[in-house]
């Protein structure tokens, strides 16, 4: 049969064979735009599978994979004996992989129950387990408990990765010293913020992803490198001591806050920074942050009475007064440019070293109205006021030290009794410790060493002597002088016995809401060195409105000052001025310390206290160590040490390991190995 | 007569359905769509009878009632975008007891054959603009009631199949490009006027996809990652990372071209493609065969408007066009598309089975 025609027969023959023609023609059209299309499209494909498959492939398997970067562990920081105040410990964190999940909602529910988590953080986990994506975080760091609970639920999708979080173990012990660490591993305050970069190590890469079974498994692609131990100047127990002794002031006088400096001056070291109040860097959270500062680095106040040793010091080295001139102190007043200056108490006549003893207000001013604005200036510049002590330690304070050229009538006077200008209690041990050592402004050492992870000294910080300020029979004069404020002065409080005491009393009247000085609110302070002749310490104790009935610097801040000094001079085993007494050192035994809220799983802080101290009732192994070395072991451990001949100990009586008691004496033979 | 059935393209069209189950299997395993697949045949099994059913009628005398249908279609679009149920921000459906009906997929069988109607009867051997007018307002009306729904992507399905027809009718080429041009202005004046902020915005990540990943580019990188990862051979049935672990959007639906290039790779690809250009070519074949104009025509524009589908489709998983919602003929999952598409099939059928017949 042959097709019938394409158009009704009406049309001519002709025409309808054009017509059909064309029809076909046009078909063709159509069918050749579809080959096209199906060229375009095949050229496309093998783009797309053949030629840059690679890349496709890669991208299917970045989303299906994830990679996280973990913390590294970061280093510890330990106190100068290697006792550590901050360690990293092990910590499981929690994740999922949302599409694993069996129900998003059950397993909120299940993990909400198992983590402990109320209404809000229960709703924001389903958010995130709902969320399209290969990985999200649960909760990261979570106790051991809490991740066994976790882990007992078995839940398909969720998984444990071990990472670590910062642990105090001595809670409040330096805690502003040493800072916090935030949720996300980074130092936010004091050393932890100051050496960020060396503590906080290279992050491990961990690679997460699901396996044809739908379980989510990570595998390390490149492990962490942990982070570099840095090595304090402070000492634990000195720390210790002055935390516990200012906390006993704090509250007895009902201060608002407090402060303790130790340093040893000879080397410029900080030994301990105490600050009250405090907080406890394991749950800082749960402190104000004004509690997170070291005010004694950051914050600068009116030292008071205690700047007169600068005065004193200014005038002897120039020789405008000598210790046993007689001042006319005026009758307990001066008048300067028409203003009145009334002294804390009526003076007449006295020697230059009663006007310190007693520290008399106008007896200072006539001194430092001999040196003159310029002279005077450049001495407290050379003490380092108004300048930074560049000492390690984040946000310090200038301090406040007009030049002369922004001073009025009055500001020399006023400076030469310590107001009109603002110091950090850094700034004021330091420099009189630059009168203690001998004349010299050391820069203060916070951080001895820094060692890696293996425990070799990557470097060590060579103490800094910044410049000479005082000439040795100044210095000889002036420890003179601060010595009578301990014996027959103000300061008579801060006597340690057995040790001859120089320093300085300090009554700061606080500036009051209608900015004119207070008569209510001081800051009392004490400021000295001990022993007087050999100075070992430098300490500094500031107590903020101090109440009470005898509230003065040489009342609460003086006793203060003692106990901490004492207790620092026993336990480093500095002789006594008194040939008499007997040297009876008291070895450390810190107190026992509750971990804040997580015990660590690794003894790695039980093993270094242990190391450092031992058994203190058992007579430690000395052979092989230096004679300075063993002498200080064995009299941390209330021994009396004879030593025979020089170099390193070869034998010891008692024998290693036998029982001792303290009192009992230790007789070292020292000689050349071989 | 039934022996003059054309069972290559039968066949090539349910070997077709048949792989588009297979992968909505995959698609859907384990998932909440799991038992989709199953629908879907029964689907197919329907669309078979309602291929069958406009197959029996011989298309000229459903054609003699073309204005009526017409008028019918349009009547219905209109309730179904006054009256119809909002679903997701679109008014497409109405319900049929417990069946959702869409009419836009039957209105684009009957313009096809309203189209082929009225030109078939045009006695003219070449056509001018001015000649194409009348039928051209009546199929943009059609359009323009689907694009209100909003639906832009199957009322633009009417566009080439009108051209089609109107090509074969005898319009001169000149005036085809001078519609296209035109197309080209009244598109640009869309945009300004008439396009809402998400059909806007699908278009400019289709520019740059990685201006938005999670957004509206999302699918369109994701299906492009599908396809580019499965290579020349495929991850294989049910190994497909991307539509396995779910990244890929509608993937048993719209993008259910993606799945199978994800997993069956060029090969599976060039074979399913090879088999939609053999059912458009046999359609091709049935447009040139027809007995009369009608017949070419109705056939050259269903075979059009599936082309386009397909082309449109493709083009879309291939990552050359902006994504709209234009399901793939035959293969994504829906009853709408596969009813439709099997009545489409059956009339290029019905034409190609009569031209021998009086």
């Amino acid at each position: 049969m042959e097709p019938t025609p394409l158009t009704p027969a009406t049309t001519a023959d002709g025409t309808h064979r054009s017509r059909e023609r064309d029809v076909r023609l046009r078909l063709m059209i159509v069918g050749l735009a579809i080959s096209l299309w199906a060229l375009g499209i095949g050229v496309r494909l093998l783009q797309l599978q053949v030629l840059n498959r690679a890349s496709f492939e890669r991208m299917a398997a970045r989303q299906s994979e994830r990679t996280i970067n973990l913390d590294p562990r970061r280093g510890a920081i330990l106190d100068r004996n290697g006792r550590p105040l901050a360690v990293s410990v092990d910590a499981e964190s929690v994740y999922a992989v949302p599409q694993d999940l069996e129900s998003p909602a059950r397993t909120a529910a299940a993990l909400s129950r198992a983590l402990g988590l109320d209404t809000a953080g229960r709703k924001d986990l389903l958010t995130q387990l709902q969320k399209n994506r290969a990985f999200v975080w649960v909760k990261r760091k979570v106790d051991p408990a809490t991740a066994r609970a976790v882990r007992d639920l078995s839940l398909p999708g969720i998984g444990f990765v071990s990472e670590n979080r910062r642990y105090y173990p001595k809670r409040e012990l330096a805690s502003q010293v040493l800072g916090y660490v935030g949720m996300d591993n980074t130092g936010m305050s004091g050393i932890e913020y100051a050496f960020e970069d060396v503590i906080k190590g290279r992050p491990a890469k961990v690679l997460v992803e699901t396996d044809a079974r739908r379980r989510p498994v990570s595998h390390t692609e490149r492990p962490s490198t942990d982070g570099q131990t840095v090595v304090l100047s402070i000492d634990e127990a000195i720390q210790h001591a002055a935390e516990t002794e200012l906390e006993k002031a704090v509250n007895e006088t009902q201060s608002i806050s407090g402060m303790v400096v130790v340093m040893d001056p000879r080397t410029g070291e900080i030994l301990a920074i105490a600050n009250r109040p405090t907080f406890n860097p394991n749950r800082f959270a749960s402190f104000s942050s004004s509690r997170w500062r070291n005010r004694a680095v950051t914050d600068a106040y009116e030292p008071g009475s205690m700047f007169k040793i600068f005065t004193a010091a200014a005038g002897l080295q120039e020789k405008v007064v000598s210790p046993d001139e007689v001042i006319d102190c005026g009758g307990g007043s001066i008048e300067i440019a028409g203003t009145r200056i009334n002294d804390h108490h009526v003076f007449f006549n006295l020697s230059f070293r009663d006007v310190i003893a007693h520290s008399s207000d106008v007896g200072v001013i006539r001194v430092a109205q001999r040196l003159g604005r310029e002279n005077f200036y450049r001495y407290m510049r050379d003490f380092g006021f108004g300048v930074p002590t560049r000492v390690e330690l984040p946000g310090e304070s200038n301090g406040l030290l007009r030049p002369t050229n922004k001073w009025s009538a009055l500001s020399l006077p006023t400076l030469s009794f310590g107001q009109e200008i603002g110091v950090t209690a850094l700034q004021m041990t330091t420099a009189v410790a630059a009168v203690a050592n001998g004349g010299y402004l050391m820069r203060p050492l916070i951080v001895r060493q820094v060692e890696d992870s293996e425990g070799s000294v990557l470097k060590s910080a060579k103490p800094e002597a910044v410049r000479r300020v005082l000439e040795p029979e100044t210095v000889d004069t002036l420890t003179d002088l601060l010595r009578s404020v301990v014996t027959s002065g103000t300061g008579r409080r801060a006597a340690i016995p057995g040790y001859a005491v120089a320093g300085k009393t300090g009554t700061a009247q606080k500036v009051d809401a209608q900015g004119r000085y207070s008569m209510i609110d001081h800051v009392a302070s004490f400021v000295g060195f001990a022993p007087a002749a050999r100075p070992a310490l430098v300490v500094l104790a500031s107590l903020d409105t101090p109440k009470g009935d005898r509230n003065e610097g040489g009342d609460v801040a003086a006793p203060l000052f003692a106990r901490v000094m004492e207790q620092s001079l026993q336990y480093l085993a500095v002789p006594p001025d008194d040939t008499e007494r007997v040297l009876r050192m008291v070895p450390y035994r810190p107190g026992h310390v509750t971990p804040a809220s997580y015990r660590p799983d690794d003894d790695f802080a039980v093993q270094k206290a242990e190391d450092a101290s031992g058994d203190p009732r058992l007579m430690p192994d000395l052979r092989g160590r230096s004679a300075r070395e063993a002498a200080i072991t064995a009299a941390r451990r209330g021994l009396i040490v004879e030593l025979k001949g020089s170099g390193q100990v070869v034998a010891q009586t008692p024998e290693p390991g036998t029982e001792i008691e303290t009192g009992i004496t230790c007789v070292l033979t020292l000689g050349r190995e071989p | 007569m039934l022996l003059n059935i054309d069972w290559v393209l039968l066949s090539a069209a349910f070997l077709l359905a048949a792989i588009g189950i297979a992968t909505i299997h995959s698609a859907t395993f384990g998932g909440s769509g799991a038992g989709l697949y199953l629908k879907q045949i029964y689907l197919v099994g329907a669309g078979l009878i309602v291929l069958l059913g406009s197959l029996v009628v011989d298309y000229r005398r459903v054609a003699d009632r073309a204005f009526l249908l017409y008028l019918a279609t349009a009547g219905v679009l209109t309730w179904v975008l006054l009256f119809g149920p909002r679903i997701a921000g679109t008014r497409r459906w109405f319900f049929l007891g417990p069946i959702q009906v869409q009419p836009s997929e039957i209105a684009k069988i009957v313009a096809a054959i309203f189209v082929a109607k009225i030109f078939s009867e045009s006695r003219k051997d070449s056509l001018g603009l001015s000649d194409i007018v009348g039928p051209g307002l009546a199929t943009g009306f059609l359009a323009l009631l689907i694009a209100a729904e909003p639906d832009l992507g199957t009322a633009f399905c009417l566009v080439p199949m009108f051209l089609t027809i109107a090509l074969l009718a005898g319009l001169r080429l000149r005036a085809v490009l001078a519609l296209v041009l035109a197309l080209v202005v009244f598109g640009g004046m869309g945009w300004r006027y008439a396009l809402r902020d998400y059909q806007k915005t699908r278009i400019y990540t289709f520019l740059d996809p990685s201006l938005d990943p999670k957004g509206a580019g999302y699918q369109k990188i994701q299906s492009q990652i599908a396809v580019g990862s499965g290579g020349f051979l495929g991850k294989g049935f049910r190994q497909g990372s991307q539509s396995q672990l779910g990244y890929l959007p509608a993937r048993h639906t719209d993008f259910i071209f993606s799945v199978l290039a994800e997993e069956r790779g060029f090969l599976g690809v060039a074979a399913v493609l090879g088999l939609y250009l053999l059912v458009l070519f046999r359609a091709l074949e049935a447009a040139r065969l027809a007995r009369d104009r009608l017949g070419a025509m109705l056939v050259a524009g269903i075979a059009t408007t599936l082309t386009f589908q397909v082309v449109y489709n493709v083009a879309m998983v291939a990552g050359l066009v902006p994504v709209k919602g234009l399901p793939l003929p035959l293969m994504s999952y829906g009853g709408a598309s596969v009813l439709s598409t099997m009545m489409g099939l059956g009339f290029i059928l019905n034409v190609r089975m009569r031209r021998f017949a009086n």
